[in-house]
């Protein structure tokens, strides 16, 4: 038992290092987003799936870049999991039939477009991206 | 060889259906899967499969297509087969199609064939990538009931409600019924637990009305669950000669979770109560047992720490106890649980574990007399996701 309490205090030592990749972010939304909905607490209830609305009621879709080192930086700075973690949470949604997974995109400006083109759209890109016709959050 | 082809044939057509949903709603049609293969060996006895010789037949796989019309409303089925020993046999069976209306953020409605939301996992307990250990605490999340829990017809409400400072509060209130079929798990379960019923014709269960809260608290990682439901069963028993009546059966489960970056700590206490009614079908005023009240309460405690991008480690401890009055090595299980978990991709994950057993609880009944009350299970686990 002492060997259990022992490990369990290592753990929770290490589980609350984590590094970041050292990029900015920039957090996007599409134009119909009122710009004061977007806080921090939201964002990360937004994407660890807590959030399926924004306050006017439209729908919030999701867009991610999973696989980048953009996508790691986010999680870190805004969500506080790691990409493993998101993965299930956002699997979980899916295969119960609550929410679609986030959309995907492995090129920024396409995520871009995307966010550009769909009501109620959120993303997020490295700060040295092009973003027009978006708003931008710093 | 047969069983082979079954898989085969099941390939086939989920991936005929794929193409002709894709070819149908081009763009707004999601489609995802999942396929695992396990191997179960026990040191003693055979629990779940035959496991004391080994054995494979433990898979799952499921196909999911998800329709958003652009709108509140989305439309979603998923397929799924699995084979564990007795149960399955990769009959391929609508595991949830149901539609959905988001009206507001604080109330939804779904209805249809959906799973019961119990506890932290039961509506996600059939895809095996999305948790660390292969075989959940059986105390909480038992095989045998797992059909039980596959679809359920009927309706939900459903809502996110924010609460300030006091964090975010999601909510379920669900009613549907549910066919147990003579060949289930269920079935297997109550009999190789009750001795004196030789035969069992039928099981009924009445329209069942259950309830999931859980509770996002404003400690960051912390969720708090409190979920359960109630209903009426009743077997009909020994050539349809008598009838096991177990009337206002209620389970109710609390949780909690923690989870701090790479860290999660998760308990569960699953408390079941019902009354024992045991009469004559020709002459329901002969009596056999009257009104005996039943009752027991399982848990577990469990942590998992990922360790690196690709490898995470878990345990946890159980304990479950049998639900009909009872005492000794026959009437529970201590399952000390060590697990690990390797993300070879972000779609393909391999598992291992080790469970410690103490007790007989669950374990085949068997034919030899030569059960082992002290023994491990040792698993291992491949699955793909989609």
């Amino acid at each position: 038992m002492k060997y259990f309490i022992n490990l369990f205090v290592i753990l929770f030592y290490f589980a609350g290092l984590t590094c970041s990749a050292g990029e900015e972010i920039s957090i996007i939304t599409n134009l119909s987003v009122p710009k004061g909905n977007v806080t921090r607490d939201v964002i990360k209830n937004i994407y660890s799936g807590k959030l399926a609305k924004w306050p006017d009621n439209q729908n919030i879709v999701l867009s991610i870049m999973e696989g980048t080192e953009t996508h790691k930086e986010f999680l870190y700075t805004y969500v506080n999991k790691p990409e493993a973690q998101f993965t299930n949470t956002w699997r979980k949604k899916m295969f119960t039939g609550q929410r679609s997974y986030p959309k995907n995109f492995n090129n920024a400006q396409d995520l871009v477009d995307f966010v550009r083109n769909t009501k109620g759209a959120i993303g997020y890109v490295n700060t040295d991206e092009k973003t027009n016709g978006v708003n931008v959050f710093k | 060889m047969r069983k082979q082809f079954k898989y085969i044939i099941i390939i086939v057509l989920s991936f005929g259906i794929l193409f002709s949903f894709q070819t149908a709603f081009a763009g707004n049609v999601d489609i995802h899967g999942f396929v695992s293969q396990g191997y179960l060996r026990s040191s003693d006895n055979n629990f779940l499969n035959d496991s004391n010789k080994g054995s494979f037949e433990f898979n799952e796989m499921g196909i999911n297509f998800g329709y958003d019309t652009g709108s509140d409303v989305t439309v979603g089925a998923q397929l799924f087969a699995r084979d564990l020993g007795d149960f399955g046999n990769d009959k391929v069976s609508v595991a949830w199609a149901f539609g959905d209306y988001k009206w507001k953020s604080w109330m939804g409605f779904r209805a249809g064939m959906m799973k019961f939301a119990l506890g932290l996992y039961n509506t996600t307990r059939d895809i095996d990538s999305l948790r660390t250990t292969i075989i959940l605490p059986q105390s909480v999340y038992n095989e045998w009931y797992r059909d039980v829990s596959q679809g359920t017809k009927g309706a939900q409400i459903y809502g996110h409600l924010s609460l300030g400072y006091a964090g975010l509060l999601d909510y379920t209130l669900q009613v549907s019924g549910t066919q147990v079929p003579i060949d289930s798990g269920t079935a297997k379960f109550f009999l190789d637990r009750n001795s004196t019923v030789t035969t069992l014709d039928a099981i009924d269960v009445d329209t069942t009305y259950g309830a999931a809260l859980i509770w996002y608290t404003p400690l960051d990682g912390l969720l708090l669950g409190v979920s359960g439901f109630s209903t009426n069963a009743k077997y009909t028993v020994n050539n349809s000669t008598a009838v096991i009546d177990n009337p206002d059966f209620r389970e109710s489960i609390l949780s909690v979770e923690y989870t701090l970056n790479r860290l999660t700590l998760a308990s569960e206490c699953m408390y079941t109560t019902s009354r024992n009614n045991v009469y004559l079908l020709s002459n329901p005023s002969i009596i056999l047992v009257d009104d005996e009240r039943i009752q027991n309460t399982n848990y577990y405690f469990s942590g998992a720490y990922r360790f690196t991008d690709w490898f995470e480690g878990g345990l946890y401890y159980s304990k479950s106890e049998a639900f009909y009055n009872g005492t000794g090595p026959d009437n529970e299980l201590k399952d000390i649980c060590l697990s690990t978990r390797f993300d070879i991709s972000p779609a393909m994950v391999f598992k291992l574990e080790t469970h410690f057993m103490k007790g007989l609880f669950g374990v085949d009944p068997g034919t030899d007399g030569t059960r082992d009350d002290k023994w491990n299970l040792y698993a291992a686990k491949v699955s793909y996701t989609f």
